[in-house]
C-alpha cells in the first residue's frame, strides 16, 4: 500500500500546480495521498477530484474539528508539543478517528536489519504506516519493503524533501511482478510540473526520470540490445513513455555504427563501418565527449557516402 | 554490530567511463587513479583493453604512473581478448562470464555446456600468465543459483578466490541481494564482490545488503556514474557504510597497497 505525500511539501506552487500534480498521482497505482490544510484549501474546489483515499497533515488534533471527513489525520509536532497531544489522542479515538502509527526516519537501518522489525509489526497487527527518509541512501529500498510486507510506506515523487522516490517504488513494485494490470506508468506531467515548481531539472541519470537513462554508447551493450533489449535493460523505455537512444563515442564498436545509419536512413551497404568507426572515436577522443548525430552524419557525408 | 572489511573497487574508468556523455581524457584518468589511490581504495578497474590501441596504451600509462596501484582489467570470455589485455601490465585480469539463461542462449547464441568448456579453455591459457584472475558473473540477478554455483565451483578448480556478482540491469532489491549472496558465500566459501547498478534507486542499499550477507568487496564510481542510471556512488555508500556499521576507523576501506 503506497501513500503519496509530494503535496505536503510543494504548498508554495500555484494553485494551479497543486492540481496538475494531484490529477498526475490519480492517475499512478498509489492507495492514498498526503496533503496538508493550505494544499486542501486549493484542491478542494477541483472537479473530479481523483478517487483515492485523502490523509491530511495537521499539526494539532484540535484541527480534525475543522476538517472532517478525511481517510485518516498525520499529526505532526515538535517534540516537547507531541509529548501534550498524545495524551489527547484517546479522547479522538473515543470519537471514531482512525489512530495509527506513523514511523518516520530509521535510516541508520538496513533491509536486512528492518527484516525481524518489519514481521513484528505485521505480528501486531497494528495499523503502522512508515515513513522512510532518505539520509543513508535507503529510503526507496526501505520504502519498498515495507509496502512488499503488506504494510503503508510514504513517499514523494522524485524524492522530494529527502524521501523515498515514488517512481522508484513502483517500478520495482511493477518489476517484482506485483502489478500485472499495469500496462505502463507516465511520469511526464508530474515531472514537468516539479521542475517548474522547484526552478531545477531532474538529473538525466535520475533512476526513471532522468532524459539519458535509456542512452547507451558502450558497443557491447549496443550489440546486445541489438539482439534482446531486455539483455541490458531492466525494463522496456515505453513503460514509462521513454525513448532508448544510441549514443555514439569512444566505447562504441561497429554495430552501434550500423544501428546508428540504420536510425538516420543512411544506406549502409556501401559504408566500410570499421573506418567509420576509427573516424567517430578520434572526433570523440578529440572533443572529450560523445558525438551528435549531426556531427556524426557530416562525418558519412564529408566521407561521399550520403 | 560487527564492522565488516570492506575492500572498494572503483570502476569509474571502466564502467562509469560507459555512461553515455561522460569521457575522460588521459591527463583525467591518471589523475582520478592518483585520487583513489591516497584515498585508499582497493583495486581500480582501469578500462577494457580489447576496446583498441589507445585504452590499452593508457592502461599502461596508468599502472606506470601508479605502480603501487592493484589496476585490473575488464574482459570477455575470449582468449584474443585477453591476451592483449596481459600486455596492458595489468595486476588483475578480469573475466565476465555471462550467467543468465538470457545472456548465454540470446546474446552468445550458445548454451551452458559450451560456456563451461569455454571456461576451462579461457582459465587454462591464462592461469600462470596472470599475476591474479577474478571472474565477474553478468547478469548474476537474473541468473539461476544452481547455475552459478556450477560456474563458481569450475573456477575454483582453477584457483580463482573472488567472483563479482552482478546486477547488471540494476533490478536487485537488498532482499534479493542479502538472499543470493549468503547462498552463494555458504554454499562455496568464495570470496564475492557485488556490483550494483542504481535503475531502482537502490545501488547503495544493496551495496550494504551485500556486505552484510558477507561480501567483501563493493564496486563503485565516482559520483556514480556509469550506464542508465550509474553504479553504486562511492561517496554515498562510503558514507551509509561507516554510518551504519558504527565505524569511523580508517581501515574499514582497505589501502590501495596489496596487503591481503
Amino acid at each position: 500500500m503506497l501513500t503519496d505525500a509530494t503535496l505536503c511539501y510543494i504548498e508554495n506552487a500555484s494553485k494551479q500546480q497543486q492540481q496538475l500534480i494531484l490529477r498526475a498521482l490519480g492517475k499512478l497505482p498509489i492507495e492514498a495521498i498526503e496533503i496538508t490544510a493550505p494544499v486542501w484549501e486549493n484542491i478542494a474546489d477541483m472537479k473530479n477530484l481523483p478517487q483515492k483515499k485523502y490523509i491530511l497533515r495537521i499539526n494539532n488534533y484540535k484541527a480534525i474539528r475543522y476538517y472532517k471527513g478525511f481517510y485518516r489525520y498525520v499529526v505532526t509536532a515538535q517534540e516537547p508539543a507531541a509529548e501534550g497531544q498524545l495524551a489527547e489522542q484517546p479522547m479522538y479515538a473515543s470519537t471514531g478517528v482512525k489512530c495509527s502509527v506513523r514511523v518516520v526516519g530509521l535510516s541508520r537501518k538496513t533491509v536486512p536489519d528492518m527484516e525481524k522489525t518489519f514481521s513484528q509489526w505485521r505480528k501486531a497487527k497494528r495499523d503502522i504506516s512508515f515513513e522512510p527518509l532518505n539520509s543513508l541512501y535507503q529510503a526507496t529500498a526501505l520504502a519498498f519493503a515495507w509496502h512488499n510486507y503488506g504494510g503503508q510506506s510514504v513517499s514523494t515523487f522524485c524524492g522530494i524533501a529527502n524521501h523515498a522516490p515514488l517512481e522508484e517504488i513502483l517500478l520495482t513494485d511493477y518489476l517484482a511482478g506485483n502489478m500485472a494490470a499495469i500496462k505502463g506508468f507516465n511520469f511526464t506531467i508530474l515531472k514537468k510540473t516539479l521542475e517548474a515548481i522547484t526552478d531545477t531539472s531532474i538529473p538525466a541519470n535520475k533512476p526513471i526520470l532522468g532524459n539519458a537513462i535509456f542512452a547507451v554508447e558502450s558497443g557491447i551493450h549496443v550489440d546486445g540490445i541489438m539482439k534482446d533489449p531486455q539483455l541490458y535493460e531492466p525494463y522496456p523505455p515505453e513503460l514509462i513513455h521513454a525513448k532508448r537512444h544510441i549514443v555514439l563515442g569512444c566505447t562504441s564498436g561497429r554495430k552501434s555504427i550500423e544501428a546508428k545509419l540504420r536510425e538516420l536512413k543512411l544506406n549502409c551497404c556501401k559504408i566500410d563501418t570499421a573506418f567509420i568507426l576509427d573516424k567517430v572515436k578520434e572526433k570523440s577522443r578529440s572533443l572529450c565527449r560523445s558525438i551528435t548525430d549531426k556531427e556524426f552524419y557530416d562525418l558519412v557525408e564529408m566521407m561521399g557516402r550520403v | 554490530m560487527l564492522v565488516p572489511h570492506i575492500h572498494i573497487v572503483d570502476t569509474t574508468l571502466r564502467d562509469g567511463a560507459q555512461s553515455p556523455f561522460i569521457m575522460f581524457n588521459d591527463k583525467e584518468k591518471i589523475a582520478i587513479v592518483k585520487m583513489l589511490t591516497e584515498k585508499g581504495v582497493y583495486q581500480i578497474e582501469a578500462g577494457i583493453p580489447a576496446i583498441g590501441k589507445s585504452e590499452q596504451e593508457i592502461i599502461k600509462k596508468i599502472k606506470s604512473a601508479c605502480p603501487n596501484t592493484q589496476i585490473a582489467v575488464w574482459n570477455r570470455l575470449n582468449i584474443d581478448d585477453i591476451n592483449i589485455s596481459l600486455e596492458c601490465n595489468a595486476d588483475i585480469i578480469h573475466i565476465s562470464i555471462p550467467v543468465s539463461y538470457r545472456q548465454i542462449h540470446e546474446k552468445l547464441k550458445k548454451d551452458e555446456t559450451w560456456l563451461l568448456n569455454e571456461i576451462s579453455e579461457v582459465l587454462s591459457a591464462t592461469i600462470g600468465n596472470a599475476k591474479e584472475v577474478t571472474i565477474g558473473m553478468e547478469d548474476a540477478s537474473r541468473a539461476q543459483m544452481d547455475f552459478m554455483l556450477t560456474v563458481v565451483r569450475k573456477v575454483q578448480q582453477f584457483g580463482i578466490s573472488r567472483v563479482r556478482f552482478a546486477d547488471t540491469v540494476g533490478i536487485m532489491t537488498p532482499s534479493t541481494v542479502y538472499d543470493q549472496i549468503s547462498k552463494l558465500i555458504k554454499a562455496t566459501g568464495i570470496d564475492v564482490e557485488f556490483h550494483a547498478h542504481n535503475d531502482l534507486g537502490m545501488a547503495v542499499a544493496n551495496s550494504l545488503a551485500a556486505v552484510q550477507a558477507g561480501a567483501s568487496f563493493i564496486d563503485t564510481t565516482i559520483h556514480g556514474i556509469g550506464e542508465r542510471c550509474g553504479n553504486c556512488d562511492m561517496d554515498k555508500f562510503i558514507f551509509a557504510a561507516s554510518s551504519i556499521f558504527n565505524s569511523n576507523r580508517s581501515e574499514r576501506v582497505k589501502g590501495g597497497e596489496h596487503n591481503g
